[in-house]
């Protein structure tokens, strides 16, 4: 690279030539285990195995009225009651696939028996949703009904404003997806968490099902951090090598740097 | 040996153990490639322990490099002693005989001085 060693101050002048070449392949060095980390690191995510959701139970099984829900939110039950003869309950202001929404929770009096054998509870059921825009009148199904889907969390009441106009007929406005506010329009003991139920309901959509799960790659990660802890040991060679090799010598014999470096 | 202790020493001593444990890990790791070869099915529990084996690896190697780095800043050799080194973790024997040669080398610079 270059052959001029012969610099008389004690140190001697930068060989300008080592030094870039020497930090472009540490750069290179480097950025080649950033990108290979990050792509370890992008791939835990897309890698893990999927986790199916569990199939659906008896909602006994997961929960009970009045209890808490925690558990069991996320959990696919299967549900069998009347619809109670109560207003339904719509929730203005939501976002469902890009699409200003509103959705349609209602009342399902879970028998019994199939509530745990301490008598009938109310269970809140998201029948689905529907583009806020339309405003056609409800035609819902009454009686019985056997219904599957999901447990999710109640919200806080209050998340959206109920909207100036008249809910629909047969409806009142709800501003969330809340337990704590349809416990007191509805039959106690209410469910502490609300099934999205995967049953079409005439006008309304159906929330998408719950979907896998996918786990994290943990040999990905830890690939990721090795990639990243080798590309910084690329940095501390580059940075040692330059420090010790950027400047032309004064003396002729350097064990180190003669072995491989010609210095013509 | 020499009476005082050379800072080379300890610096030896740690990269021949990390060596050993390197070089032993990357024997199990390539076993692991036999289920490569078709018509061999191995049962999921040792697929599993071949791909702990293979992220235990990975770790072990980090400190091999850690120590392999320590050894060549205090012996001062040169680059490309320390790729040759470094190799030594990844290609199945190759510790083994960078070890030997290594070791032979640093006690013959001790003695000499």
């Amino acid at each position: 690279m270059d052959g001029d060693t012969g610099a008389a101050a004690p140190r001697g002048r930068v060989l300008w030539g080592r030094v870039v070449a020497a930090a472009l392949i540490g750069s290179v060095a480097v950025v080649a285990c950033a990108v290979l980390g990050w792509w370890q690191w992008s791939r835990a995510s897309t890698t893990g195995a999927t986790v199916l959701p569990e199939p659906p139970v008896a909602i006994d099984q997961v929960l009970r009225p009045a209890e808490p829900a925690g558990p069991a939110i996320g959990r696919q039950v299967r549900v069998a009651g009347e619809w109670a003869d109560v207003p339904a309950a719509v929730v203005p202001g939501r976002e469902v696939d890009g699409v200003a929404a509103e959705m349609l929770v209602r009342a399902l009096i879970v028998d019994a028996e199939t509530a745990g054998g301490d008598g009938a509870a109310t269970l809140a059921v998201v029948v689905g949703w529907r583009p806020e825009a339309d405003d056609a009148a409800l035609a819902l199904p009454s009686g019985r009904a056997v219904l599957e889907g999901y447990l999710r969390a109640a919200e806080a009441a209050g998340s959206s404003s109920t909207p100036a106009e008249d809910p629909p007929d047969g409806a009142t406005w709800a501003t969330g997806l809340a337990t704590s506010e349809l416990a007191q329009r509805w039959p106690a003991p209410l469910y502490g968490a609300l099934l999205v139920s995967y049953a079409e309901t005439p006008g309304w959509r159906t929330l998408a099902p719950l979907e896998p799960t996918r786990e994290t790659n943990v040999r990905s990660i830890a690939y990721a951090v090795e990639w990243w802890l080798f590309g910084a040991f690329a940095l501390f060679i580059a940075v040692r090598w330059i420090r010790d090799n950027g400047r032309a010598r004064p003396e002729a014999t350097d064990p180190a740097a003669g072995a491989r470096e010609d210095r013509a | 040996m020499t009476a005082e202790p050379s800072p080379l020493l300890g610096a030896l001593a740690r990269y021949r153990v990390m060596a050993f444990v390197t070089g032993t890990f990357l024997l199990v790791v390539f076993l692991g490639l036999i289920r490569y070869i078709p018509g061999i099915d191995e049962p999921p529990a040792v697929d599993e322990f071949f791909s702990w084996v293979a992220i235990v690896h990975g770790w072990i190697y980090v400190v091999y490099l850690l120590a392999t780095v320590h050894l060549w800043v205090r012996a001062r050799w040169g680059l490309g002693r320390l790729v040759f080194l470094a190799l030594g973790g990844v290609i199945p024997l190759l510790s083994f005989v960078a070890e030997r040669r290594v070791s032979a080398e640093v006690r013959a610079t001790l003695e000499a001085s």
